[in-house]
């Protein structure tokens, strides 16, 4: 477990997979080595980007390894039933054609156990709405990066809150424009300054803190 | 602007400010986008030319009545402004600054539109494509390069079309006495978001890292002839588009930047040196871990620092005023969302820091957006006029 944390926090894909692959044929529990290696790498990568000592292309490497780790470990936690911790929706809101932010927040979640369903970009509030009818997530994620653009989340959650689906479903916001105040304004349940608070905030919906 | 009630022309002014020497008046720089140059010119004050403000109104009144981002009213303040005529950025020298931006390649810049999905697309004369969302930017959707081998064999456009400087000659004859910086692009924001595709550059990086710096090599020697070649038409500044922070920290290590953004922004520093003018950077988000590397490559000054990225003026300045000039303290990012007031005593604390005594240049930390309230919009421009009257000197 712990040379698979390793690779996966050094981004070495290619390598993870491998390892991946080799305990599983050991008859490694693809359960266990999800939650005991490749979340607990995450968290790392995490911690360490919001301690300053990773940055977005540490970011982008660790979630690549992680990627191709799960693409392995998928059909076995498939077969086990593993479910995953909750389904979260993410998307960048309408008119706007920004998604690394959204991307990374996608990436996060993923690597903390939650399945992500990424509507992309220029995301319309009823395009958000009828995924939320479709897929019942416990989160959505809005994300934007121009104050001209920000607007399309109030505009998400007055649709959301026509249907009813205020409170059945949390929201959460984020991305450059985006400020604590304007989260409280527009009625967002969670502002997140970075993806690893984002995917901090989902966690902490399933998983009582200790 | 001509010569100013006080002694001093614009163009002396800010060249004085960013040596250090004593100035009359502290320099002002006003960063307008196209959509917003309509608005003003519409709504607020009206441009030297009339014409403009003719098609300023006319673009202004069609971009309130069709928002929608399919909407080709979205687009055509942009068209007529970054591709044809370039008023915005003239506009801020009517409206008193001393200082302005002009890019290079205009009209050509943005070389074909055309429809897809409902979608008015844009190629740029890199070879990205780009469209307009609900905001007025065009954004990339599809870059100039998709993997490392296309990297290898991309072709620059022409640097030496003579007519891609005719923007310097035209502000230049319009202005004779302002300062006209030429923007280019720096070597790791355009590249790294339209070129490459900002997660495909960072990973390319990583796993190729000869490829990109022989990339990165060729993109600055092509700069470097756009900045002599700008020079020569009439700029006496270069500005370099690039951003190396977000909120709080920068986007990629030290080490990282040292290694892949520092030896190419150093070559365009030089090469501003080279023709005789001084080179600012604009650089969006945090800011504080490269300033020892901005003064050690002869950077003379930096444009944005912008609080809400974690950037302290005061203290900036104090530890390095005497090195690197600052063109920042008109906070519109954080200016829109305040009270007039608030915005106006933000205005007059920022230029209380460094007030008259040199590099600094009082300046929007980044374009003035269309969405600023009113009040704040007329707050901004009445405390700045004051300033440079004096009223806010103790």
């Amino acid at each position: 477990m712990d040379t698979l944390r390793k690779l996966v926090i050094d981004g070495k894909e290619k390598e993870a997979a491998s390892r991946v692959l080799l305990m599983i044929e050991e008859g490694g529990d693809p359960e266990v080595i999800m939650q005991e290696a490749l979340i607990p790498a995450m968290d790392e990568v995490g911690m360490r980007f919001q301690e300053g000592e990773f940055f977005l292309p540490e970011m982008l490497i660790a979630a690549r390894a992680m990627q191709r780790s799960l693409d392995v470990l998928k059909p076995g936690l498939t077969e086990c039933r593993v479910e995953p911790l909750g389904k979260v929706i993410i998307g960048t809101v309408k008119g706007d054609l920004h998604d690394i932010g959204k991307n990374l927040v996608g990436i996060a979640l993923q690597g903390s156990g939650f399945e992500v369903i990424d509507l992309g970009y220029d995301v319309s509030p009823e395009k958000f709405v009828d995924a939320i009818i479709k897929h019942k997530p416990m989160i959505i994620g809005m994300s934007a990066m121009i104050t001209t653009t920000m607007l399309g989340m109030r505009e998400t959650i007055e649709e959301m809150r026509k249907r009813g689906m205020v409170g059945e479903v949390k929201v959460m916001i984020g991305g450059a424009p985006v400020t604590q105040e304007y989260a409280n304004q527009i009625g967002a349940d969670f502002y997140g300054r970075d993806s690893i608070s984002a995917k901090d905030f989902a966690r902490s919906l399933v998983i009582p803190k200790k | 602007m001509g010569r100013t009630s006080e002694n001093m022309t614009s163009r002396e002014r800010v060249h004085a400010a960013i040596q250090g020497l004593p100035i009359d008046r502290v320099p002002v720089f006003y960063w307008i986008n196209a959509h917003t140059g309509c608005r003003l010119m519409s709504e607020f004050r009206p441009a030297r030319k009339k014409w403009w403000n003719t098609m300023a109104k006319f673009l202004w009144k069609k971009y309130q009545e069709h928002r929608d981002p399919g909407e080709i009213w979205r687009l055509l303040p942009l068209t007529f402004d970054i591709h044809t005529f370039n008023f915005s950025n003239a506009y801020g020298l009517d409206m008193g600054a001393d200082m302005c931006l002009a890019s290079y390649a205009a009209p050509w810049r943005y070389a074909t539109f055309f429809l897809k999905d409902g979608h008015i697309m844009i190629k740029d004369i890199y070879g990205v494509k780009r469209a307009l969302g609900a905001g007025i930017y065009p954004d990339m959707v599809e870059p100039a390069i998709h993997n490392i081998h296309e990297a290898k064999e991309y072709q620059f456009p022409d640097p030496k079309r003579d007519s891609f400087y005719n923007i310097f000659r035209r502000y230049r004859r319009d202005y004779p006495h302002a300062s006209i910086a030429a923007e280019v692009w720096g070597p790791q924001d355009f590249t790294s978001t339209s070129m490459f595709g900002m997660e495909a550059y960072m990973l390319n990086l990583i796993d190729y890292p000869e490829e990109m710096q022989d990339f990165l090599r060729r993109w600055t020697d092509y700069h470097i002839e756009v900045v002599r070649r700008s020079v020569a038409a009439g700029a006496d500044m270069i500005f370099i588009e690039d951003d190396y922070g977000y909120d709080n920290k920068p986007l990629m290590s030290m080490r990282m930047w040292k290694e892949f953004t520092m030896p190419h922004l150093k070559r365009l520093v030089d090469a501003g040196h080279e023709v005789g003018v001084p080179v600012c950077l604009h650089s969006c988000g945090f800011q504080i871990s490269f300033l020892d590397s901005y003064v050690e490559i002869g950077i003379d000054l930096i444009q944005s620092f912008q609080a809400k990225a974690g950037n302290d003026f005061t203290k900036g300045y104090a530890q390095y005023g005497d090195r690197l000039g600052f063109v920042t303290g008109i906070d519109v990012q954080l200016g829109e969302f305040m009270s007039p007031n608030e915005f106006r005593q933000q205005i007059i604390d920022n230029y209380r820091i460094a007030g008259r005594k040199g590099r600094h240049i009082l300046g929007t930390n980044h374009e003035i957006q269309p969405t600023m309230p009113d009040a704040n919009i007329r707050a901004l421009f009445a405390t700045v006029s004051e300033i440079q009257q004096g009223l806010h000197d103790k």
